[in-house]
């Protein structure tokens, strides 16, 4: 019994030794942090190219492309070296309280674990919002869509992930989602503002 | 006549991450155990120091030693063994 059940039996506490490492909690916010820079990230930089007087697609829509794609390798290996350090930290410390090696056990195993899917989580966060704004910009290059119509588009759709983003952080919090969706949505027209006042001053 | 250990008391002490409730459920899933009892003793800020009591119809120390190191859980000492007989009438 014991045979057949032990990769799901080791699974099983894997999965709980993860839980009990903070996991779910540093990847929600890992997640929300870089949601909103990827989403300001792109958003800024559409409406300043388009302010300035930017009207290339294929340059807007391959730039946003290439942010993307950099936001997450950067996030990727940002995060993956900062957590396996830190995890790798408290590892050593967890086993000078133990007296012990803990090179192969379960709490090693789900540090390292942590560590891989908060650094992917990191990854694809970012590049996640900043492609949700980039695909509205692909649309003028196959004439589905005029290019200030493209650009309002991914405005919107910013707007609204911000939106979303915000309740979401808001739905496990007593202020509420209306409250944090509107705070977010604040500060994507803040952003908004700002980069009109610099295509009006460059 | 085979004599087998049927309960063996462990002090433990084992990363406060590691719930107690999946260390007893994996020492169980072990052959020859049927019943694990945890005692939490002392709690510290990384570790917890746990009286440890394993049961079963032949307890393999080894097995158990293996599983608690696996688990990332230093045993300081093994503070209780009893063995029995098999087949003998009571």
């Amino acid at each position: 019994m014991s045979e057949d059940l032990s990769w799901r039996e080791r699974l099983g506490l894997l999965l709980d030794c993860l839980d009990a490492t903070d996991f779910s909690k540093i990847a929600r916010r890992y997640f929300a942090l870089n949601f909103f820079d990827g989403v300001l990230t792109m958003m800024g930089f559409t409406l300043g190219y388009y302010m300035v007087g930017g009207r290339d697609p294929h340059a807007v829509f391959g730039a946003g492309i290439a942010a993307s794609v950099a936001m997450g390798l950067s996030g990727l290996v940002g995060a993956l070296m900062t957590e396996m350090a830190e995890r790798e930290r408290d590892l050593r410390e967890l086993e000078k309280s133990l007296f012990k090696d803990l090179g192969n056990s379960v709490i090693a195993k789900s540090q390292r674990m942590a560590a891989v899917l908060i650094a992917i989580i990191d990854a694809a966060a970012p590049a996640l919002g900043a492609l949700m704004l980039a695909i509205p910009l692909a649309y003028p290059l196959v004439d589905m869509l005029g290019y200030d119509y493209a650009i309002a588009a991914s405005v919107a759709i910013g707007l609204v992930s911000l939106f979303a983003l915000g309740s979401y952080l808001g739905s496990g919090s007593r202020r509420g989602m209306l409250k944090y969706g509107v705070a977010m949505l604040l500060a994507g027209v803040s952003l908004a503002i700002i980069t009109a006042l610099m295509g009006v001053v460059l | 006549m085979k004599v087998a250990v049927v309960r063996v008391v462990f002090d433990v002490l084992k990363p406060r991450e590691l719930d107690s409730t999946d260390l007893a459920r994996s020492l169980c899933e072990l052959n020859g155990v049927s019943l694990v009892n945890i005692v939490v003793r002392e709690v510290d800020v990384r570790t917890e120091t746990i009286r440890l009591i394993v049961e079963g119809a032949d307890v393999d120390i080894d097995d158990v030693l293996d599983k608690l190191d696996e688990m990332g859980c230093a045993v300081r000492s093994i503070d209780s063994v009893t063995a029995k007989r098999q087949g003998e009438q009571q």
